[in-house]
């Protein structure tokens, strides 16, 4: 195993029960890259991050993070939650402090005090979430998951409880967050191409029931990049059709099969 | 032509009236007229109580002026504040003895399945149970004296306060679980960050449901039992016919009922603010 490889999935399945959802997926996620997994709702690709985080073990397979196998959620792995997955007794700052204190770490540099300060959080630190919109919500969520300084980041459709304007700008302060700094190795679940193609390095397209890995691309568009304009990019369009493609091809495969019983 | 016109404007000006009526009869009214209107009910109660009770045999019935004068009397010479006394200091013991036996047998049930199969019938059992018929037994088992009496009120306080909590150790949001366990929570942090919130209006819940409970379990073993307490006052004045004297402890009683609930509400608004939003 190279230095370069963070987290190596070696032809993990998923099941629950007798019901594989996810089937013989190999993947790679290199150092520093932000990786997105794109597929249809019901596809397995939230299995496949809980996998990753170790919160359910594969149902063939293995899951290796950084050359150790996965059992168990470890401290440098962080998630980003659909729900939030706020304490809505805790205020914002206690929940962004949540990972560091439950980890038994103390916030030396006040790293707390600067991600309130960066996600426009620093004048609701004393609120609880439920006075909150989604989008601070999420902020908070965000917050909390890089508090704890992980080496990996995992997002579950982070942006999708979300408007459209919201989402848009949560999609930006993300991006522009992690062009700052690439430090962490990140993994975004997501059903959205264009929210794929604007933050991900490398996109994977799962498909099928039990979902299979059928398309892994680069994203040919350098960074920094401007989330008014990569629409623009000359190889915008032909990435997300081929993205496009490959996830109604889903569709038309399942379609078939209905008709031909 | 024109007489149709008026009578369908006559009729539809009377319907947006009653329109309107009917809007301010299911809301629409601001706080000072709500309370108008619940210190209104109380009055009218009041003073029909009066005409009717003035009109009726003293012997079997009362009215408010009666109630307040054998109050006043009560007060003085000392019998009404020395059966409160009696009363709360067995209402409290029971009570809190209840409460922490119900939370921590409740705790343990909500979260191990062991613990809770053992406890789920016998519980249920019991809750089903008319506490009121154990009443003779536990007074052959443990007396006339104070003693009997905090079982009582235990045993009417407990099984509430265990079945919600019980319940609330349940309802935990199984996604929080997931977010504590991404982020490597032990379990005794677990307790603290998540299951002990979130169980906490169950909590209250069963609380609030014992607290009545607890009233009558407090009276009723007074009724069976030692000659103190509020239930012995009413039962002593009820056996000598002043009926006015048996209304002073049933009204201090309403009283008790009404404070205790709403000083539980604000606790729990002073221990869970965040609980507001959901109401």
């Amino acid at each position: 195993m190279t230095q370069d490889v963070k987290i190596a999935l070696d032809d993990v399945s998923m099941a629950f029960g007798d019901n594989v959802v996810v089937e013989e997926v190999s993947l790679e996620v290199k150092k520093h890259e932000l990786l997105c997994i794109v597929g249809t709702s019901g596809g397995g690709k939230t299995t496949l991050l809980r996998a990753m985080a170790g919160l359910i073990p594969p149902y063939k397979g293995r899951i290796l993070l950084e050359g150790h196998e996965v059992t168990q959620p470890t401290p440098s792995v962080a998630m980003i939650f659909q729900h939030f997955g706020l304490f809505p007794w805790k205020t914002v700052r206690n929940n962004v402090e949540y990972g560091l204190s439950v980890q038994g770490r103390r916030d030396e540099h006040g790293l707390v005090d600067q991600l309130l300060e960066v996600m426009s959080l620093t004048s609701n630190a004393d609120h609880y979430p439920y006075q909150l919109s989604g989008g601070m919500q999420q902020r908070v969520g965000i917050a909390r998951a890089l508090a704890t300084e992980p080496r990996v980041l995992l997002m579950d459709e982070p942006f999708s409880a979300l408007d459209a304007l919201t989402r848009e700008n949560l999609q930006t302060e993300l991006l522009s967050l992690w062009e700052r700094n690439r430090e962490t190795t990140a993994v975004l679940v997501t059903h959205d191409i264009d929210e794929a193609i604007l933050l991900g390095d490398r996109i994977v397209v799962l498909y099928g029931r039990p979902g299979r890995l059928e398309l892994e691309v680069e994203v040919p568009i350098e960074r920094p990049r401007d989330p008014q304009r990569i629409r623009f990019h000359s190889e915008y369009a032909q990435l997300r059709n081929q993205l496009w493609e490959a996830l109604q091809g889903e569709e038309e495969r399942s379609t078939y099969e209905h008709t031909s019983h | 032509m024109s007489i149709p016109a008026t009578e369908s404007e006559r009729s539809d000006s009377s319907s947006s009236l009653r329109a309107k009526l009917a809007k301010r009869w299911r809301q629409g009214l601001g706080r000072r007229e709500i309370w108008a209107l619940r210190i209104l009910s109380v009055l009218a109660i009041l003073v029909a109580w009066e005409l009717y009770g003035r009109s009726s045999n003293p012997l079997l019935f009362t009215y408010p002026t009666a109630v307040a004068r054998a109050a006043v009397d009560m007060v003085a010479d000392g019998s009404l504040i020395r059966a409160l006394g009696q009363s709360l200091s067995v209402l409290a013991l029971g009570f809190v003895i209840g409460t922490v036996i119900g939370i921590a047998l409740g705790l343990l049930a909500g979260r191990s399945t062991v613990a809770a199969a053992l406890l789920e019938l016998p519980v249920n059992a019991l809750y089903a149970t008319p506490m009121v018929a154990l009443i003779p037994v536990l007074v052959l088992w443990f007396g006339f004296g104070v003693t009997s009496k905090i079982v009582v009120v235990t045993l009417f306080v407990v099984f509430p306060v265990l079945i919600n909590t019980m319940r609330g150790v349940r309802e935990v949001d199984a996604r929080l679980v997931e977010v504590a366990r991404t982020f490597c929570s032990s379990e005794r942090r677990l307790w603290f960050d998540l299951i002990l919130p979130s169980a906490l209006p169950f909590i209250v819940t069963g609380i609030r449901l014992a607290i009545g409970r607890a009233l009558i379990g407090v009276i009723v073993a007074e009724f069976y039992t030692a000659f103190a307490g509020l239930g012995y006052l009413i039962v002593d004045n009820a056996n000598t016919f002043k009926t006015a004297r048996v209304f002073v402890p049933i009204v201090v009683l309403m009283a008790l009922g009404v404070a205790l609930t709403a000083l539980l509400e604000w606790a729990e608004g002073r221990v869970a603010p965040w609980q507001k939003a959901t109401r």
